[in-house]
């Protein structure tokens, strides 16, 4: 009995305790950073209880700066802004365990060639821009938005710049004619500049062709959520 | 009209029992002739179906005269002399050695002698494999070889003694020692009790019997078809299999078996020597193997036996039917999804040779009956239909299915001596699925193209085994085996694609072909001493899978890979006191992929605590895997089985296994409690598996990782005369960790943390009746924990649905219960058996997996809705059985 009960202890021996980061609650990491910026980032829980991982951001000289959370929201606790061609390391402690994304963001991009400041509509003489080509990599996406508070629309029907430029863009010139805007006044067009991995993203398309919910976008290694590194470029355009 | 139905079948019941065998009275006068001349006369004259060792009792001569007498008393009268009984069996009288032999000189009262011989059915002369031998007073004990062959050494003076042998199924043999001959080998002949309950030995200990422990740890199970029938509509094998604890009972599959936790491609299934890579009839259904061709099982959740190897969780050996040695027999089976037919015949007249045929043939093609309909519903409904949480019936649908199987095994015996025995096994099969389905376009986002899929499906199985054994004498033989193994799939679709922008017609087709082949050779040597069973011997493996796919549109991969596995082996059974068996064994491989050498040490340590009432075993084995499956067949998409072996990014999968075993067994009680423990490392999985919808998911993406596995199995078991229980509670947790997954552990989709299995048996005058019930939580599914809308620069926000922890949510409980009721009767010589069964009798709603479907939604931001649909797992389900043996 004593060989049964020294094989018994052994046996007990053997049964580890659980591993804490095996619960069942998962959470995902989601950002947008994009060049002279205060990073910030969102983590969802699937519990809700979002502010027990940690988020760090460690700059390519080795310094590191931490986050602050509020409500789930993630905002880098730093005068210091990513500047464009800069790698960084984010680092975030998820629920099974700590997540590295390397980030690189793109190169600068500076306008090359703008044909005209201002859009006349009379004339409808489109405005020809052109900014620095990145090369194979990179991909770029287009914003215009009116910077009027009390915007004067310019006609019953809506400018088609969104529905044109709903997606990244390998060129990189862009003619804007008078049909692609909705308002009259001053203009920012923001040129972001993307790696091409990132372009998945928008092309996501939540169903198959089976009408199946598909798999969630992720780009983070071991983990939920997707995060993208971004660089901008803004030109102002006046439409009269 | 179904009361009707029965009642006619009921009628039609009772007239054929009715119509029982009645023989003449036996009139004749003979005069100093031989017991085997006047039993063959009778035979011919009468009509009489006897079964009898004719070299034996051409030994006894008999003078006598019969008038009209009935023929039960002109055996008495014919046997009165002789050391031999009848019975009547199904219609067969068999002759068998009674107990009252002569007494003979105790020759065995010499000091170290050896008693061996074989087991054998005394109905076919078929040798019994795995049957026990045992001397009930001195508690030794040994099992037979897989052709029935025992080896007892004796070192003291045994004449007391008494020997049983003893195989389930059958009369147990009881004959004193001291009538033994020991000059000789012995033969001893069991005769068949069809209503004997007790069909399950256990660590080589019949339930029933009180034969000590012996040998490796190990289940022996007979297949008995009614039990196997307690499945999808076809007789299984693996079924019985799965009836066991710690074999995972509620995945309604047979492909593969789910061995305390494995992957199913970890346990490895062989058929007389040669493995079988598929498994499976109809997608995973039912196995592929017929359940009649197969004459015993034996499977060993922790692979202890040297001999084995190659896979990490278990093994499930069958051992085919040789065919009948005396007469020529033959059976037509008719069931709801397939006919078979089987014949078996001696190819001599003096008993060396027999050959076994056995086929068997879908009937889906001809009748659409309610179990076909059922379990295609289930496949179809399970990967290609959509929208709704009932099941579709595909039958409805403008595209027909087709569905086919068919399957034949065949067996070689020649036995040119006592000491000689020679086995060919031959196993083809074939599935063909045709099916066609629409898309889903109303339920896209946008309604870009209309698809129809067309899929074909051909798979191919075949095997052969050749199998040689040599005695050389009472202590020493060899066994040398060849097997072949050889897979093809064909996996063809075509999508019929209409643009409904630029109202274009186009065509795809992908073809996909999957190769495996696996030769083995294995030679090895046994042989024993007082104290000590050596085995030692050495196998070869060269294994070659290829992986054709082409499709219309540019992708054309081609993928091949050839392995070779040398292994060196060597094991010991060793008795260091009567109460100790202490196995001891290693396995040295040689991989010639990687170059490197492998050990895999197995050691079982078995005490009897209370001899013949108590036992304890310490298990602790190291098994490696050089192949795994890294994807399963799915219907949708056409999906096959894929198998890669351990070169490039596929790991040598090594498993350490701990496992401590009780077992306690009183008169008809047996209890066994087993507790283990695994570590798997290089474990490859199918990373889409934990993915929202994996259910019917069709990627492939390999992962590697480790799995950490502890349970505890328990089994009660009790039997009588006409009853017999099993109930089976099995708890398991377990860990897999794969890093491209996910940091922290998940769980497979196969992993059930409880399973009970309650079964109970009745059987009384050809009337049987069984049930068995299943009870498991859950399977692990991937949910849907939200959405997140992401603000993307330039372009409109994107609703990102967020999945929660790989397979950390769960369906509700598994309940199953199904029934088989049978009815045995002769007619004429001719024995008749109707089943009747039902799967999932009361319709219990189980679900399998959990699918996420989007609906568009143009009132919401995101655009689209999700709808949660739950997979079902098969319902109600009946099925009949006929067979008509002759």
């Amino acid at each position: 009995m004593r060989r049964l009960a020294y094989i018994t202890l052994l046996l007990m021996a053997c049964n580890r305790e659980p591993d804490p980061s095996e619960s069942s609650d998962r959470c995902a990491l989601y950002a947008v950073f994009e060049t002279g910026k205060t990073p910030q980032a969102d983590v969802v829980c699937t519990d809700g209880n979002a502010n027990s991982n940690g988020l760090r951001w460690l700059w390519s000289d080795g310094s590191m700066d931490a986050f602050v959370v509020a409500n789930s929201h993630w905002t880098l606790d730093t005068e210091r802004l990513p500047q464009p061609g800069e790698a960084v390391l984010l680092q975030w402690d998820g629920t099974h365990g700590t997540t590295d994304v390397l980030l690189e963001f793109p190169p600068a991009i500076v306008l090359e060639s703008l044909s005209a400041d201002t859009l006349f509509l009379e004339q409808n003489q489109p405005i020809d821009v052109q900014w620095t080509d990145l090369g194979d990599d990179y991909e770029f996406v287009l914003s215009l938005q009116c910077l009027e508070e009390n915007a004067t629309p310019i006609d019953v029907i809506p400018g088609n710049f969104d529905a044109l430029h709903n997606g990244p863009q390998v060129g990189n010139t862009l003619s804007l004619e008078s049909q692609n805007f909705t308002f009259l006044g001053t203009h920012r067009l923001v040129i972001y500049a993307l790696n091409r991995a990132f372009t998945d993203v928008y092309f996501f398309d939540p169903s198959d062709i089976r009408g199946l919910l598909k798999m969630p976008i992720s780009n983070l290694p071991g983990s939920n959520g997707y995060v993208m590194s971004v660089t901008a470029l803004e030109v102002t355009i006046e439409v009269e | 009209m179904r009361l009707r139905i029965a009642q006619i079948a009921l009628l039609i019941i009772i007239q054929l029992s009715a119509w029982a065998q009645t023989t003449a009275p036996v009139t004749g006068s003979y005069r100093n002739q031989t017991l085997s001349e006047i039993l063959s006369q009778w035979s011919g004259d009468y009509d009489l179906a006897f079964a009898f060792d004719s070299y034996e009792l051409s030994k006894y001569k008999c003078t006598a005269e019969f008038r009209a007498q009935p023929i039960e008393e002109a055996l008495a009268v014919l046997l009165a002399d002789s050391p031999f009984a009848f019975r009547q069996l199904d219609g067969t009288f068999v002759i068998y050695p009674s107990a009252k032999a002569e007494p003979l000189a105790a020759k065995l009262k010499a000091v170290e002698q050896t008693l061996s011989g074989n087991i054998v059915d005394a109905l076919s002369g078929e040798s019994l494999p795995f049957a026990v031998v045992a001397l009930l007073r001195a508690g030794k004990s040994a099992n037979c070889d897989e052709f029935g062959n025992f080896s007892l050494i004796i070192s003291d003076d045994y004449a007391p003694d008494t020997l049983v042998a003893a195989y389930v199924g059958y009369s147990t043999l009881q004959w004193p020692l001291s009538d033994l001959p020991a000059d000789k080998e012995l033969r001893l002949s069991l005769v068949p009790q069809s209503t004997i309950l007790g069909d399950v030995m256990v660590e080589g200990r019949v339930v029933r019997s009180d034969a000590p422990s012996s040998g490796l740890p190990g289940i022996f199970i007979k297949p008995d078809e009614e039990q196997a029938r307690l499945g999808m509509g076809e007789a299984d094998v693996f079924r019985l299999a799965q009836q066991q604890a710690g074999v995972a009972g509620s995945l309604e599959m047979s492909n593969g078996l789910v061995i305390r936790g494995g992957a199913p491609d970890q346990s490895l299934l062989m058929m007389d020597g040669f493995t079988v890579y598929h498994q499976d009839h109809f997608f995973g259904m039912f196995s592929a193997i017929n359940a009649y061709a197969v004459k015993s099982m034996r499977l060993q959740k922790t692979i202890v036996d040297v001999e084995h190897g190659g896979r990490a969780s278990g093994v499930l050996e069958l051992w085919g039917k040789e065919g009948d040695l005396r007469r020529p027999s033959g059976r037509i089976e008719c069931g709801t999804l397939s006919i078979s037919g089987a014949v078996e015949a001696p190819l001599d007249s003096s008993g060396k040779a027999s050959v076994f045929l056995c086929g068997r043939r879908s009937l889906t093609n001809a009748v659409s009956s309610p179990a076909y309909r059922e379990l295609f519903n289930t496949l179809y409904s399970g990967a290609v239909a959509y929208g709704s949480n009932t099941k579709v019936d595909a039958f409805n649908l403008n595209f027909k299915p087709s569905v086919q199987f068919q399957d034949i095994n065949a067996k070689f015996t020649y036995q040119p001596g006592a000491k000689t025995h020679i086995n060919l096994s031959l196993y083809a099969s074939r599935d063909d699925m045709e099916f066609a389905y629409a898309d889903t376009a109303d339920s896209q986002l946008i309604d870009v193209v209309d698809v129809r899929y067309s899929d074909e499906t051909a798979k191919t199985n075949r095997g052969m085994a050749l199998r040689w054994q040599q005695r050389y004498n009472e202590r020493v033989q060899s066994n040398t085996v060849i097997g072949l193994s050889l897979f093809e799939g064909n996996y063809f679709s075509t999508d019929s694609i209409t643009n409904n922008l630029f109202l274009l017609d186009t065509n795809q087709f992908s073809s996909r072909e999957i190769g495996l082949r696996d030769l083995s050779i294995k030679h090895q040597w046994q042989w024993s001493q007082p104290t000590h069973e050596w085995k030692a011997g050495a196998s070869l493996n060269a294994i070659r899978t290829t992986d054709d796919w082409r499709s219309s549109l540019p992708v054309i991969e081609s993928k091949e890979q050839a392995a070779t596995l040398l292994t060196l082996f060597a094991g010991d059974s060793w008795r260091p006191r009567k109460n100790w068996m202490i196995y001891h064994g290693n396995r040295l491989s040689f991989y010639r992929e990687r170059k490197q050498l492998y050990l895999e040490p197995r050691i079982a340590v078995d005490w009897q605590v209370i001899p013949k009432r108590v036992n304890m075993r310490l298990t602790a084995i190291k098994s490696l895997q050089f192949v795994q499956r890294t994807s399963s067949q799915n219907l949708y998409q056409n999906a096959p089985d894929v198998w890669q072996l351990a070169i490039e990014d596929v790991p040598v999968l090594k498993s350490h296994q701990l496992a401590l075993a009780f077992i306690w067994r009183l008169e008809m009680w047996s209890i066994e409690l087993e507790g283990y423990r695994k570590w798997n490392q290089g474990q490859v999985t199918n990373a889409q598996s934990f993915m929202l919808n994996a259910g019917s998911s069709a990627g492939n993406t390999a992962v590697a990782g480790n799995a950490d596995y502890y349970g505890v199995d328990f089994q009660l078991g009790w039997s009588s005369v006409n009853h017999k229980v099993l109930l089976n509670y099995s708890w398991m947790d377990a860990r897999a960790h794969y890093p491209a997954v996910s940091a922290g552990a998940i769980r497979e989709w196969y992993y059930r943390n409880h399973e009970v299995k309650a079964n109970y048996r009745w059987a009384y005058k050809g009337w049987s009746c069984s049930v068995i019930q299943v009870v498991t939580d859950g399977a692990p599914y991937t949910a849907l924990a939200g959405f997140y809308t992401l603000n993307l620069p330039g372009s409109e926000d994107r609703v990102l649905p967020i999945a929660g922890s790989p397979s950390a949510a769960q369906t509700p409980w598994y309940l199953r219960t199904d029934v088989i009721a049978g009815y045995e009767w002769n007619w004429g010589a001719h024995r008749m058996t109707l089943n009747a069964a039902v799967y999932n009798v009361f319709n219990r709603t189980n679900i399998r997996a959990v699918q996420y479907i989007v609906t568009p939604n143009g009132e919401n931001s995101a655009g689209y809705d999700v709808v949660e649909r739950s997979i079902q797992m098969i319902g109600r389900m009946p099925t009949v059985h006929l067979s008509w043996q002759f």
